[in-house]
C-alpha cells in the first residue's frame, strides 16, 4: 500500500468531544488522551470526516475542499498532508493496517 | 468561637496537646507545635476564624517540630510527610503557609482547582488565573480593600457538581515590593509581620476581611474571567479573548485539569461558556482597580438568585460516637496502631466502613505515606462501602479514587502511544510493572497509581527503539555525562525518557537486574515465556504471571526501593491470590524461580507476603524453596529491615528509622567483582572522591 492509498481513521481509544463558540475555532477534547486541542476549521473537519469512516488521502481532501465550500486551493492538499502528520504524532488519528 | 475567643495559653495548651484545629474552606485543618511564637503569628493570621473544638478527624495535620541542638531550626511534617524536614525557625510561619498550601490544594479533588485568585460582589465571582509573579495576589488584595470579598488568593475550587466556586479564604501572600505596594494603596489593610529571608524574598501577609471570614461558606457563581499581568509602566488594558483561547489559557493554570479527564473538561467549558474572557495589562494599581470596578459594574447588574443550597458548613459541631475515642494525638504516638490500621484495611477491607472518624484520621494519613490510599479507595468502592464512609474521610477516598481511573487512562494512552512508536519495528515489546499489570487486566492493581510506562526489549533493538522514540517525542532526560555513561554501562535500562508534550516518562529496560548485581538474568528467557495482552498481536506482550511475580520480587527486593515497600507488597499479595487460581502457577513459580536464578528474591517475597498479609503457601512450595533460606543472621536483620521500612512508626514526626532502614535496603547488595573494579562504577557511587577539586581561595 503506497502512502496515498493509506486509510487513517479517528483513534479507536476513547471518544471526541467538541466544542464551538465561533466559527473561527473549535475546541477538542480527545477523553482517551486527556489532551484539549484548539483547531482551525480545516483540522475541524479532517478530524470529523475520520470520526466517521476510515478515508485514504485523496479522499480526505476531497471533502475538506468541499466542506470549505468548493474552493479551490493548490495548497490545501499540503495543509491535508501536515494536518495527518500532526494528528498521527497526537495520536488523533491512525493508520489502518 | 473564633480563634481570637482562646487565650494565649489555650492556644499553646491546644497546639501542644491535641491540636488547634480550624477550617480553611471546606477543609478542617489542625496544627501541632510545642512552639508558642509559631502559634502566635498562626492565632494572629487566623484572627476571626472559626476555631473548631478538638475534633476527632481533621482533613489536614501540619506539625512543627523544633530540631537540632538550639532550637533555631524547624521541621514542618504534614500528613506524615517531611515537607521541611530542616529550615530556620525565623521563617516558619511562611514555610508553614506554603504547607497547607501544598495540602489544602495539592491534595487530589473531585473538583476543579485553577491557580487563581477569586473575589465575589453581588453573587458573582471574578476568577484570575495566572502564573507566579504577574501581579495575582496583589491585585486580588486591591480589590478585598474596594469592596469586593475575598474567597481566593491562591485556588478556584470549581465544584463539579454545579461549576460554583468554593470559597477558601485565608490570608494573602504578599512578597517584596507587593507589601509597600498595598500598604499605600489600602492604609487600612491589616498586615502581619514580614518575614524576610524566605526563598521568595520578604513575605507578609494580608488578612482578610470580617466578612471574608464570615461568609466563608457562601460559593459564588463564576462570572468574569481574567488573565491580569502587570508590566512596568504599562497602560491599563483590558482585552477580550475567545472562549476557546481562554480555555486551554485556564486549563494551563490548573493544578488537576489533565487528572480529572472528561470531567475536568466539561466543568471548565461550563464555566468559561460563563464567564466574560478578558485579559488586563497593568502597570498601576489605582488606575487597574478602577478599570475593573467599572467593567464588572456594567455586567454585574443582575443579582444571581440565592441558594441556600449553596452554602457550605461554615463549622462542623464534633462528632460524637457511642464508644469513647482517643484522641488523636494518642493515636498518633501509638506506632501499632498505624500497623494495625494499615494491614487491617489491606486484610480486610470489607471492615472499613467500622472504622470511627479518629481511625480513619490516623489511615488516611497512613494511606497517603505509603501510597495506598488510592487501592483502598477503589477497593472500598468496589466492595459499595463509599457511601458508609464518614463525611470527612469520604471525599479524599473519592478524589484518590478518580485520581486513580484517571492515572489508569493516561497509562493505557502511553502504551498505545509506545506500540504506534515501535509498530513498525520487527520486535517484541513487553510491558512491565504497573503498565503490564493493567494490560493484563489484573484485578488486584485496580487503584495503583502509575506515574511512568516500563518496557523491556531485546538489548540489540535499543538502539533503533531510542531512535524511534525520539522521532515520536520522547526525549532523554539531561543526565550529566557521568550518569549517562553509568546508565549506558551498568544499570538495565536506558536514561529515562519524557514526551515533550505530555511530560510523560518511559523506562526502557533491556533486561530486569542492572548489571551490577551479582545475580543475571538471562533476558532472552523472559520473552520465550512472554504472553500477548491482545489477540493476534504477538509483537506487544506482557510477561507470564510467574515471571510478572519474580519480576515484581526482584525489583522490591534487588533494586531495593522501599519507600513504596508496602504497596509493592500487597502487589504481590495481589498477585498470589489471583494467579494462584491458575493451574500450574506454584509448580510454574518454583521452576522459574531456579531457572531465571531469582531464587532469593523469591524467597522474600514469599515469606514477607506470608507475614504481613497472612498469603497461604502450599506446602509443596515451601518444601521447595526451604533451600533458598537465606543463613539466619542475614534473614534476621532483613526481617527487622524490611519492618522498619514498609511500616511508617510516626506520621507526626519524621520516623528517622524508617529513612535509615529504606537507606540501608536500597545499598544492601555489594556489585560484583568486576564492577567493583571499574572506575566509572566508583566515579559514580563516590562522586565526591572523582568530582572537581574546590579552588583554593
Amino acid at each position: 500500500m503506497t502512502q496515498l492509498q493509506q486509510l487513517w481513521t479517528a483513534s479507536r481509544l476513547g471518544t471526541f468531544q467538541w466544542r464551538n463558540w465561533d466559527e473561527t475555532e473549535t475546541i477538542l477534547f480527545h477523553t482517551a488522551s486527556g489532551d484539549t486541542h484548539v483547531l482551525s476549521p480545516p483540522a475541524a473537519v479532517v478530524l470529523k470526516e475520520l470520526e466517521h469512516a476510515s478515508l485514504p488521502f485523496e479522499e480526505i481532501v476531497k471533502r475538506v475542499t468541499i466542506s470549505l465550500g468548493d474552493v479551490h486551493d493548490d495548497s490545501l492538499a499540503d495543509q491535508v498532508e501536515q494536518l495527518l502528520d500532526d494528528f498521527d504524532q497526537l495520536g488523533l488519528i491512525e493508520p489502518v493496517t | 468561637m473564633k480563634l481570637n475567643d482562646l487565650s494565649t495559653t489555650q492556644l499553646v495548651q491546644r497546639a501542644a496537646g491535641e491540636g488547634l484545629c480550624w477550617r480553611v474552606g471546606p477543609f478542617i485543618v489542625r496544627l501541632r507545635t510545642p512552639l508558642q511564637d509559631i502559634v502566635e503569628n498562626i492565632a494572629f493570621l487566623y484572627t476571626g476564624f472559626p476555631v473548631l473544638d478538638s475534633t476527632d478527624y481533621a482533613d489536614h495535620e501540619v506539625v512543627v517540630l523544633p530540631r537540632g541542638i538550639t532550637g533555631q531550626r524547624v521541621s514542618i511534617i504534614a500528613d506524615g510527610r517531611a515537607i521541611y524536614p530542616s529550615e530556620p525557625r525565623a521563617i516558619a510561619v511562611p514555610l508553614l503557609e506554603w504547607t497547607l498550601n501544598l495540602c489544602v490544594f495539592h491534595q487530589p479533588s473531585t473538583n476543579l482547582i485553577l491557580h487563581a485568585a477569586v473575589v465575589e460582589r453581588g453573587g458573582f465571582a471574578l476568577i484570575m488565573p495566572a502564573v507566579p509573579g504577574s501581579g495575582k495576589s496583589t491585585f486580588c488584595a486591591a480589590l478585598a480593600h474596594r469592596g469586593w470579598r475575598l474567597l481566593s488568593d491562591e485556588v478556584a475550587i470549581l465544584q463539579r457538581t454545579d461549576g460554583r466556586v468554593v470559597p477558601a479564604t485565608r490570608p494573602i501572600g504578599l512578597k517584596d515590593v507587593s507589601i509597600d505596594v498595598i500598604q499605600q494603596f489600602a492604609p487600612e489593610a491589616v498586615l502581619g509581620p514580614s518575614w524576610p529571608g524566605t526563598a521568595k524574598g520578604t513575605v507578609a501577609h494580608c488578612l482578610p476581611s470580617e466578612e471574608s471570614i464570615r461568609r466563608a461558606g457562601e460559593t459564588a457563581q463564576p462570572r468574569w474571567l481574567m488573565f491580569p499581568a502587570y508590566r512596568h509602566g504599562a497602560k491599563t488594558e483590558l482585552t477580550p479573548i475567545s472562549k476557546p483561547r481562554a480555555l486551554v489559557h485556564a486549563a494551563a493554570d490548573s493544578f488537576n485539569y489533565s487528572v480529572l479527564g472528561t470531567e475536568g473538561f466539561t466543568t471548565l467549558s461550563r464555566f468559561v461558556d460563563a464567564c466574560d474572557c478578558y485579559e488586563l495589562t497593568y502597570g498601576d494599581l489605582e488606575d487597574a482597580v478602577t478599570v475593573v470596578g467599572e467593567w464588572t459594574q456594567e455586567d454585574g447588574s443582575t443579582q444571581p438568585e440565592a441558594d441556600p443550597e449553596q452554602s457550605l458548613p461554615v463549622e462542623t459541631p464534633p462528632v460524637h460516637l457511642g464508644a469513647p475515642q482517643e484522641s488523636p494525638a494518642k493515636i498518633a504516638a501509638l506506632p501499632l496502631r498505624i500497623r494495625e490500621l494499615l494491614l487491617g484495611a489491606l486484610r480486610h477491607p470489607e471492615d472499613l466502613q467500622e472504622l470511627s472518624p479518629a481511625e480513619w484520621d490516623v489511615l488516611l494519613c497512613a494511606a497517603r505515606v505509603t501510597s495506598l490510599l488510592s487501592s483502598l479507595a477503589v477497593r472500598a468502592a468496589e466492595l459499595e462501602l463509599l457511601e458508609k464512609i464518614p463525611d470527612g474521610p469520604r471525599p479524599h477516598l473519592e478524589a484518590a479514587r478518580t485520581v486513580a481511573i484517571q492515572h489508569e487512562r493516561i497509562a493505557l494512552w502511553e502504551v498505545k502511544r509506545v506500540e504506534r512508536a515501535l509498530m513498525e519495528m520487527e520486535t517484541p515489546v513487553v510491558f512491565l510493572k504497573g503498565a503490564a499489570y493493567l494490560l493484563a487486566g489484573c484485578r488486584f492493581s485496580r487503584g495503583r497509581v502509575i506515574t511512568d510506562v516500563d518496557i523491556l526489549l531485546p538489548r540489540q533493538h535499543l538502539a533503533a527503539a531510542e531512535e524511534q522514540f525520539r522521532d515520536w517525542g520522547w526525549i532523554a532526560d539531561e543526565e550529566s555525562p557521568l550518569d549517562e555513561q553509568y546508565y549506558r554501562e551498568w544499570l538495565h535500562e536506558l536514561p529515562p525518557l519524557t514526551h515533550f508534550r505530555r511530560g510523560t516518562s518511559l523506562d526502557v529496560h533491556h533486561t530486569i537486574l542492572p548489571r551490577t548485581d551479582r545475580l543475571e538474568v538471562r533476558p532472552e528467557l523472559l520473552f520465550d515465556e512472554a504472553v500477548p495482552y491482545e489477540d493476534g498481536n504477538d509483537q506487544f506482550l506482557v510477561l507470564c504471571p510467574a515471571d510478572m511475580f519474580l519480576h515484581a520480587a526482584t525489583h522490591l527486593f534487588r533494586n531495593g526501593d522501599f519507600s513504596k515497600g508496602l504497596r509493592d507488597l500487597a502487589d504481590l499479595r495481589g498477585m498470589l491470590d489471583e494467579f494462584a487460581t491458575t493451574e500450574n502457577f506454584w509448580r510454574q513459580l518454583v521452576t522459574r524461580a531456579e531457572k531465571l536464578d531469582l531464587a532469593g528474591p523469591c524467597y522474600y517475597a514469599l515469606r514477607y507476603t506470608a507475614r504481613y498479609f497472612d498469603c497461604r503457601i502450599p506446602d509443596d512450595v515451601k518444601k521447595a524453596t526451604r533451600s533458598w533460606k537465606p543463613v539466619w543472621p542475614p534473614l534476621r536483620v532483613m526481617d527487622r529491615l524490611v519492618d522498619a521500612a514498609v511500616i511508617p512508626r510516626y506520621l507526626d514526626r519524621i520516623d528517622h528509622r524508617r529513612e535509615r532502614a529504606i537507606g540501608i535496603l536500597a545499598r544492601l547488595y555489594l556489585p560484583r567483582l568486576r564492577v567493583a573494579a571499574s572506575p566509572s562504577f566508583w566515579k559514580k557511587r563516590m562522586p565526591q572522591w572523582f568530582g572537581p577539586r574546590k579552588p583554593k581561595t
